[in-house]
């Protein structure tokens, strides 16, 4: 770019923004087509949620056949909250770029647009990872272990932080000795060259006193091999690869919620076949935006594209509007106590 | 207002006004693409943007469908002609009737609306092109695509039957054979075949390209208006585009949406309507016709647009109450939307509800009415000339009325429940859409020719098919009232002799290729008039509205200097009254006229790949789904390029003073427009 990045508004090109809003209603043609779509995409958008809601009130547990859906166990409203919110504050940021590129600000709009973007994809992500989780469905665990100084620990993960939604035994097994059992090292070092004291703490999940493991850990290098199968782990690594000396005893599911997916209920189906809708419309206004902010940076791109990115926010605040409906009818909904 | 499209960002560089697209040097887009504007023959049709080219292709396209249609019903009457025949199969008689509703409406009525539309529009309200030219294009190819789609389906129905599919097919049936409404669980993965698959995606695809229609026409009416077109100056035939662009782009949602669950339904296991898991078939029914119903009016209002022009015209006076019939016009679009569920009547609804959408039906009958009795006033006391569109126009009149009869016996609930499913019902929409739309559509063909082609099509042949049509369909369709009352079902693909329906079958089946006949014939006139046709004034009518005051046949640019409008029919008062059109000074700078692309045939190609693959997925093919993403792929590169190569355009000079056509009656505006 040759010129400031911010060129100032002259003349030639207001005639020209003026030439276009020279219609019978006053509207550019462009940004009237926008709000036809919109009030057709109003439909689309009507069509499914009261598909979801009809079968919703059909079936209040969202399951006919095969067992309830635990709904509000399902969902994590925390999670869907974050993301809401940062949603609204995406369209917030898209007024913001509208604004700027209306008053020739072609910088901050390249600034405000990128922060929409990045938004947009948390959104995205969040709505992902949900998905994922939703799917998986949930497992709750009890499991019995021996310390390395022989005392006996028993824990539950009913509410652990590392594998809520696992419902498969196996793989939640897996991501528990993964993790570890969630100890972790307070202090680790050298007593001889391959012996080393160590203090583990194991945080209890009800708040009380913490559990406490003290011992010494005897360093033998080669039967810690690292991933490339030549060098060894150091002493540290290999003491975690250890699992810290605890021995899992036993570990077993002692409840179970089943995933939700488009064909295990009606309630999957029309949730997942609703929410991602939704998200497709998300993506796409990401991919517009995006190349929005790549056009910016050509010779064509002026303060005459204000309307295009006029456009392109509509789209972003509609897409923003039907979320509040979808996360107030289809979420918040759920949540209130039945009388 | 007299760009047809907003102007290039290059808006400078082709500032040089050239007499004939042929002269301009290539112009190239900034992706380094020559814009096909100098082609000319069949990649110029490819490419075109101008409204009234993709208009005539709509027709064709429309024609063709109809013919194919009525060919389809007619295979239907020869199975029916006697009792116990077996002429066709069940199945392929269950795929005839699919294909025939399927096919006349989304095919053919709908189509050849458009390309009313498309023509008309624009000439109507005095712009030179319609908001988004490409927009038109892709709304056309996008068409296409999905009539290729769903046509495509009796190849493989042919192939199978053949037997190049080997006979270890569990389901057979490569033709849609669900019935127009493709009611759940029939149109479910355990019943029907691909055919179904062919007919979910085509229905899809056609979708699209009626809402990107619909949102160019509506843009187009609001914003492009000559000066002076106010709202209540427009043409009704303008007005009724715009009160069927809004039902469309509010109803198709509701079918795109219920396809879309069906189709997740059939490819991904869901449960929206399966009943083993707790869907609810009737939700399908209820989804469908939220969009089934105001569909009628979709069909009808055009055609109601089309007899509000010929009326006036052939009566020597103006439109009897025209405020009273566009707001008729609206009340009927927005109650079209109230009354979905009396197609469900025996469903088991509920009194209250029964009760409710009884009495909406009822009162959509009173615009109805409105019109009808507006219609005839135009009538009472003009001087009325029995031109071939008026004999059409008097004939929609009576015929639709007839129709209108046995729906109003439908809207009471007790009644429709003896009638549901019968012959009655059948005859009562063959009333309706055959006597309705079809002679509405008919008289408009006869009624425009003169200007789309400028030939007069055979009158004389016009008579007869007048004759011949009107006959036919009585013939065909009168004794179905009785069949259906004497408890006759619709869609049966057979029945007994000993049922008393043999005699009026049999007259039904004449009757039928009577009609067939006289369609023909009205199509062979046209093609015959289109290519060897007499030419013809530019207005052979003596017509009210601004279309007949531009040159025939129609120049790229329409108007080569924009009228301002000064009174409701404008043009008749300018001949015959003593307000006369002005023109707007053009500036001096030539015309700007749009550039053609080649970006919306790539997108309705991409999603006739897209489409196709979609069935083939559905049948197992092997790597079917990665020609239906790239399909996708190809529809979204089409869009991309098309954003990217911008709106272009180049600058026509019309001709000066003296190089027009010296047969211009000198007082007529076509001549001023010119000079």
């Amino acid at each position: 770019m040759a010129t400031s990045a911010n060129p100032p508004l002259d003349e030639k090109l207001l005639e020209r923004i003026h030439a276009d809003q020279n219609t019978n209603t006053g509207i550019e043609n462009k940004k009237l087509i926008m709000w036809l779509f919109l009030a057709s995409d109003c439909m689309f958008f009507g069509t499914l949620i009261s598909t979801h809601l009809i079968y919703r009130k059909l079936y209040p547990f969202g399951h006919p056949q095969e067992g309830a859906v635990n709904i509000t166990g399902t969902f994590d409203i925390e999670l869907t909250s974050f993301s809401t919110f940062i949603l609204l504050m995406s369209s917030f940021l898209m007024a913001l770029a509208v604004s700027a590129m209306h008053k020739g600000a072609i910088q901050s709009f390249r600034n405000y647009t990128f922060g929409v973007i990045l938004f947009g994809l948390v959104f995205l992500g969040g709505q992902v990872y949900e998905f994922q989780h939703f799917f998986h469905g949930q497992g709750w665990y009890e499991w019995k272990a021996t310390a390395p100084d022989g005392q006996e620990v028993v824990g539950n993960e009913a509410n652990g932080r590392y594998f809520k939604d696992v419902a498969s035994a196996a793989a939640a097994k897996e991501s528990f000795l993964h993790e570890h059992y969630g100890v972790k090292i307070e202090s680790f070092a050298a007593q001889k060259p391959n012996e080393f004291k160590y203090k583990l703490k194991l945080p209890s999940k009800t708040g009380g006193e913490p559990m406490i493991f003290t011992g010494v850990y005897e360093y033998h290098p080669e039967a810690h091999h690292a991933e490339d199968g030549e060098s060894y782990l150091k002493p540290r690594e290999a003491f975690k690869h250890d699992n810290f000396g605890f021995t899992l005893d036993e570990f077993k599911q002692v409840k179970q919620v089943p995933g939700l997916s488009l064909q295990n209920s009606v309630f999957g189906s029309t949730f997942y076949v609703m929410t991602g809708t939704h998200g497709t419309h998300v993506a796409i206004g990401i991919l517009w935006l995006f190349s929005m902010l790549v056009f910016s940076y050509t010779k064509n791109f002026s303060v005459i594209n204000a309307v295009d990115v006029e456009i392109a926010g509509l789209y972003w605040h509609f897409v923003d509007i039907v979320w509040i409906v979808i996360f107030t009818v289809v979420y918040l909904v759920e949540y209130i106590p039945s009388a | 207002m007299s760009t047809a499209t907003a102007d290039a960002p290059h808006h400078a560089d082709h500032h040089h006004a050239v007499a004939d697209k042929s002269q301009l040097a290539p112009e190239k887009s900034w992706l380094g693409l020559n814009r096909p504007d100098r082609h000319s023959g069949w990649i110029d049709w490819l490419t075109t943007v101008d409204h009234k080219k993709i208009g005539v292709m709509y027709g064709a396209f429309a024609l063709f469908f109809f013919l194919l249609g009525g060919v389809e019903a007619l295979m239907i009457r020869v199975q029916l002609a006697v009792p116990e025949n077996d002429f066709i199969t069940a199945q392929l008689y269950n795929q005839f009737f699919t294909m025939h509703g399927t096919t006349m409406i989304f095919l053919g009525v709908m189509p050849l609306s458009a390309a009313f539309f498309n023509f008309l529009v624009p000439l109507q309200i005095g712009a030179r092109d319609v908001a988004f030219p490409r927009l038109n294009a892709f709304s056309l190819w996008t068409f296409v695509a999905g009539a290729f789609v769903l046509n495509v389906s009796w190849f493989f129905q042919f192939a199978h039957t053949v037997g190049w599919f080997g006979q270890d097919l569990r389901l057979t049936d490569m033709a849609p054979a669900g019935g127009w409404f493709g009611y759940v669980p029939l149109t479910s993965a355990e019943y029907t075949g691909i055919g179904t698959d062919f007919w979910i995606v085509g229905l899809q695809i056609l979708g699209v390209a009626s809402l990107a229609a619909s949102f160019n026409f509506i843009v187009t009416i609001l914003n492009m208006r000559a000066p002076g077109m106010t709202m209540m100056r427009l043409p009704v035939f303008t007005w009724m585009t715009l009160i069927t662009s809004f039902l469309i782009i509010f109803a198709f949602p509701a079918i795109t949406i219920a396809l879309a669950e069906l189709m997740f339904d059939r490819y991904f296991g869901t449960n929206f309507f399966r009943v083993e898991a707790g869907g609810q078939p009737i939700l399908w029914q209820h989804l469908f016709w939220v969009f089934g119903h105001p569909e009628v009016y979709i069909l009808v209002l055009p055609a109601m647009g089309i007899v509000s022009e010929i009326l006036p015209t052939f009566s020597k006076k103006p439109l009897f109450g025209y405020p009273i019939i566009v707001f008729s016009g609206a009340v009927i679009g927005f109650l079209g939307f109230a009354v979905w569920s009396h197609h469900m009547f025996t469903t088991g609804l509920g009194k209250i509800a029964t009760a409710a959408f009884s009495l909406l039906t009822m009162a959509i009958a009173v615009p109805t009415g409105v019109k009808i009795f507006n219609w005839m006033g135009t009538l009472w006391g003009g001087r009325i000339k029995f031109t071939v569109p008026m004999v059409f126009a008097l004939g929609f009149i009576w015929m639709f009325m007839m129709g209108g009869f046995t729906g109003i016996m439908h809207s009471a609930a007790p009644a429709d429940a003896q009638q549901q499913d019968s012959y009655f019902v059948v005859a009562h929409f063959h009333y309706v859409l055959l006597g309705g739309v079809l002679l509405g559509l008919l008289a408009g063909l006869y009624f425009w020719t003169p200007k789309i082609f400028g030939r007069m099509l055979n009158q004389k042949l016009g008579y007869w098919t007048a004759f011949l049509v009107i006959a036919g369909f009585n013939i065909t369709f009168f004794p179905m009232h009785y069949l259906g009352l004497t408890g006759m079902p619709r869609r049966t693909h057979t029945y007994l002799g000993d049922m008393g329906w043999n005699l009026w079958n049999h007259v039904a089946t004449i009757g039928a290729f009577i009609l067939g006949i006289g369609v023909l014939l009205c199509f062979v006139n046209i093609v015959w008039t289109a290519l060897k046709g007499k030419p013809c004034e530019s207005d052979p009518w003596d017509g009210r509205t601004l279309e007949w005051s531009t040159p025939t046949p129609v120049p790229a640019y329409n108007f080569a200097r924009t009228p301002v409008v000064q009174a409701r029919d404008c043009f008749w008062v300018h001949k015959h009254g003593d307000k006369k059109m002005d023109f707007m000074d053009d500036g001096g700078h030539g015309i700007h006229m749009p550039s053609q692309s080649w970006f919306p045939l790539l997108c309705g190609f991409g999603f006739a790949v897209f489409g196709v693959s979609m069935a083939m997925l559905a049948a197992g093919v092997p790597l079917a789904g990665y020609f239906a993403i790239g399909g996708l792929v190809a529809v979204t590169l089409g869009i991309y390029l098309w954003a990217l190569e911008g709106p272009g355009g180049y600058h026509l000079d019309p001709p000066k003073e003296g190089d027009e056509e010296s047969d211009e009656p000198t007082d007529a505006p076509a001549a001023q427009a010119a000079h």
